[in-house]
């Protein structure tokens, strides 16, 4: 083909065209790496957020778990001098030990009573075995923990998901603009090759350039 | 040489038609922006992983924080179980005695009553805590272990969220440098570029100069990122993270235990966690904080030795840790308190000069830690024999203190009269001249805020110490309760501050001392109960020397010592 022959203006105007629809995909591409970046910049935030709120809450709930079982620890401790005093109470025939033991019973039940009075009776149970009662600091946890998931968010596994996703996607989608930038560098080379050499490199770039447009739009869809 | 043969070599010469420079930069620029989109991809990986490691810094930043709130609540809620059950145990004790001293038999079984229910309600109370449970209580001996439990529930799992934060801040930063470097050497790219567009707007030696530069430059940063993404990053190794939190459990054990006496337990504690920082060591041979921790579990474990307590140093050990300190700062962590303890390990292993610079350069990174280097400082130069010039740096330390108060003082302070009390046995010159002056400096500092005491003009007796039916002894016998002190004071003036300090086989017992104002005349007598505030108390005082000080307006006035078998 000579320089100046009609097929090789042809050429020239096609390696031109495509030169200029090369840059177009990778700008559209680099708009779709911006996206995506975005987004996990916007998943990282959330999960932290969520990181920061089931912190606070574990702090919180730890406090009140604390001052429940404190209390209730109290409550006890009232309750079985009580119970054993009452015991004593019992096997006692002497009407003036017997009152002492009745006055001491009667001030123990009163401070248990009180103690018990700053404990959430929700969470007291009954051992089936022993018949002791005892304050379930599981079943307290767990249930403040659900409750405080209904108005916050407290898992940030799904955030930190959603963004290392998106952050799968920006990685992958520049390493496909070196697709076209390979297509771009082969364009180029052919712009100023010899006729023969310039269709040459011209056909080994069309195959660069759909490949990296298959490979961003899956991406675009799969990730 | 023929004309023929020098006729090739000229063709070779022959410059290039400015038809194939067009080419060439065009090749150049086509190449340059394909690098700069190498470099860009590589920018991109590299900024998501720093991301990636940051966040996740953060997260274990903040559920570290929240992990140890929820420990500490933990801590005070068994620590008040242990209140609970030691105030059961009184009451047993009480009992008990009231049932042996009982005139009569019914009045005796009244007291077994209460004795029983207290032992039930004891059981009970155990089974609330896990403080009151093995391994952190002893059945045989009642000893509820509260800094162990202390160590395992707060300090072992905030050091691993702590370390383990670091760590990822270390990844995340060393992703970060390599992101801002693809960045500049993108920058720099568009200059190579801008040269090659340059070039192709001229003719001659310029262009063929701006060509040529733009070509190294393009050649130069395609060759340092090669190098910087090649260049491994710091991997977090789990295993030596944990066997470095380990570590400081034992090593906070053993801080904690030294002071009061238990140096055999000190100096077990302090081998373990060199054991620890051994093996977390070679998981991670770049572990700098690591090599810190050696060096003063080296430290800790040379100091709380036998042959420490008998007056000789061992050498080797504090050779070593210094060069652990050393290796600590060669890998970057280096800091006032590194060197501070630098300073102290090369003195003991013989290094004096160096001990002295390692200082000077702990006091010129954190001068606001004036106090504790300066009295470490003091203590290198005494044990070099310069008396004078430990006692001009304690000087400036004491000041240095009374004008920038700390909530630490006290404890430096207690600390440094520790280290000094220690010394004795080393028979150092002007020792026990430094050692007043820092007892002096710290009743004064911590009791009215001054660096230097009043002068003394108060004069008074030797105490005298007595048993309960007032027999003045020096020794007591292993029951005893308390002891009374007196001591005869001429010239007190009124309004004066007394400070008593007591201490039991050299180390300080606070909850024996005592601070009051002088409200009686300038001739008068002191007395004090040592023991309990009332004296009427089932506890006993403990076996050992006891020692007590009187300090008036922070001047030591008085010295006593009496013996409990």
């Amino acid at each position: 083909m000579a320089p100046d022959s009609e097929g090789h203006v042809r050429l020239k105007i096609a390696i031109g065209i495509l030169v200029a629809t090369t840059t177009v995909l990778g700008a559209l591409v680099g708009w779709r790496i911006a996206v995506a970046s975005g987004e996990a910049g916007a998943g990282d935030s959330r999960g932290l957020q969520a990181v920061q709120q089931a912190a606070n809450a574990g702090t919180s709930i730890s406090t009140f778990l604390s001052t429940n079982l404190s209390f209730f620890a109290e409550y006890q401790e009232h309750a079985d001098r009580a119970a054993l005093v009452e015991r004593a109470l019992a096997r006692e025939a002497d009407p003036q030990r017997r009152q002492a033991l009745e006055a001491e019973a009667l001030r123990e039940r009163s401070l248990a009573a009180a103690a018990r009075g700053y404990v959430n009776a929700d969470y007291i149970a009954v051992d089936p075995e022993s018949g002791a009662e005892y304050f379930d600091g599981n079943r307290f946890w767990d249930a403040q923990w659900a409750e405080t998931a209904v108005t916050e968010d407290l898992n940030p596994v799904p955030s930190f998901a959603r963004a290392d996703q998106a952050r799968t996607r920006a990685r992958a989608l520049t390493g496909v603009t070196l697709g076209f930038s390979i297509a771009l560098f082969l364009l180029s080379a052919a712009s100023v090759a010899s006729p023969r050499r310039m269709r040459v490199l011209a056909a080994l770039a069309v195959p660069c350039i759909v490949a990296a447009c298959i490979a961003a739009g899956l991406l675009e869809v799969l990730l | 040489m023929s004309p023929a043969g020098a006729e090739p070599r000229r063709a070779a010469r022959a410059p290039l038609s400015d038809d194939a420079w067009k080419r060439l930069l065009v090749l150049f620029i086509a190449a340059t922006a394909f690098l700069s989109a190498v470099i860009g991809l590589l920018e991109v990986d590299a900024g998501a992983r720093a991301a990636i490691y940051n966040r996740e810094a953060r997260a274990a930043g903040m559920r570290a924080v929240a992990k140890n709130s929820a420990a500490v609540v933990r801590v005070v809620y068994e620590r008040e179980r242990l209140a609970a059950y030691q105030a059961l145990a009184t009451e047993w004790l009480i009992e008990n005695a009231a049932a042996s001293a009982a005139s009569s038999a019914s009045a005796a079984e009244l007291h077994v009553d209460s004795v029983r229910r207290l032992a039930t309600l004891m059981d009970a109370t155990r089974s609330t805590s896990t403080l009151l449970s093995p391994p952190y209580f002893d059945e045989d001996t009642y000893f509820a272990d509260t800094i162990q439990f202390n160590v395992d529930y707060v300090v072992v799992p905030a050091t691993l969220a702590s370390e383990v934060d670091a760590a990822r801040q270390l990844q995340g930063s060393s992703w970060n440098g390599k992101r801002e470097l693809h960045a500049v050497c993108l920058t720099v790219i568009a200059v190579a570029l801008f040269l090659f567009g340059l070039a192709s707007t001229l003719r001659g030696p310029l262009r063929r100069s701006f060509a040529v530069v733009g070509m190294t430059l393009s050649t130069a940063l395609a060759v340092l990122v090669l190098a910087t993404a090649a260049r491994p990053s710091p991997k977090m190794v789990d295993a030596a993270l944990k066997s470095y939190a380990d570590a400081v459990g034992d090593l906070t054990y053993a801080a904690y235990v030294g002071p009061l006496g238990q140096s055999e337990t000190a100096a077990a504690r302090a081998v373990k966690a060199i054991e620890g920082t051994t093996a977390a060591i070679d998981a991670w041979p770049e572990y700098a904080a690591a090599f810190e921790l050696r060096g003063q579990a080296r430290l800790i474990a040379a100091e709380e030795s036998a042959l420490a307590q008998s007056g000789e140093w061992p050498a080797a050990a504090f050779a070593a840790a210094a060069a652990d300190f050393g290796r600590a700062i060669a890998l970057g962590r280096d800091s006032g308190s590194l060197e501070d303890l630098l300073a102290w390990a090369l003195f003991c292993a013989g290094s004096a000069e160096e001990a002295v610079a390692a200082s000077q350069r702990a006091l010129a990174l954190s001068p606001e830690q004036r106090l504790r280097f300066g009295l470490r400082l003091a203590l290198i130069r005494l044990g070099s024999g310069d008396s004078e010039g430990a006692l001009r740096e304690v000087e400036a330390a004491l000041l240095y203190a009374e004008e920038h108060p700390l909530g630490s003082n006290a404890v430096t302070l207690r600390e440094a009269v520790r280290a000094l009390r220690r010394l004795a046995p080393l028979g150092w010159s002007g020792r026990e001249t430094i050692e007043r002056r820092v007892k002096e400096g710290a009743v004064s500092l911590i009791h009215h805020g001054k660096a230097t005491p009043q002068p003394l003009t108060a004069r008074l007796s030797a105490p005298v110490f007595a048993d309960a039916d007032g027999k003045a002894r020096i020794t007591f016998p292993s029951d005893t309760h308390a002891v009374r002190m007196h001591i005869g004071a001429t010239d007190l003036a009124t309004g004066a501050s007394l400070v008593g300090v007591v201490t039991r086989d050299g180390i300080e017992q606070p909850a024996l001392g005592w601070s009051e104002t002088w409200t009686g005349s300038a001739t008068g007598s002191i007395d004090r109960l040592i023991g309990a505030p009332s004296g009427l108390t089932i506890f006993h005082l403990a076996h050992g020397e006891y020692q007590v000080e009187v300090y008036v307006d922070g001047a030591l006035a008085n010295v006593g010592t009496f013996r409990v078998e």
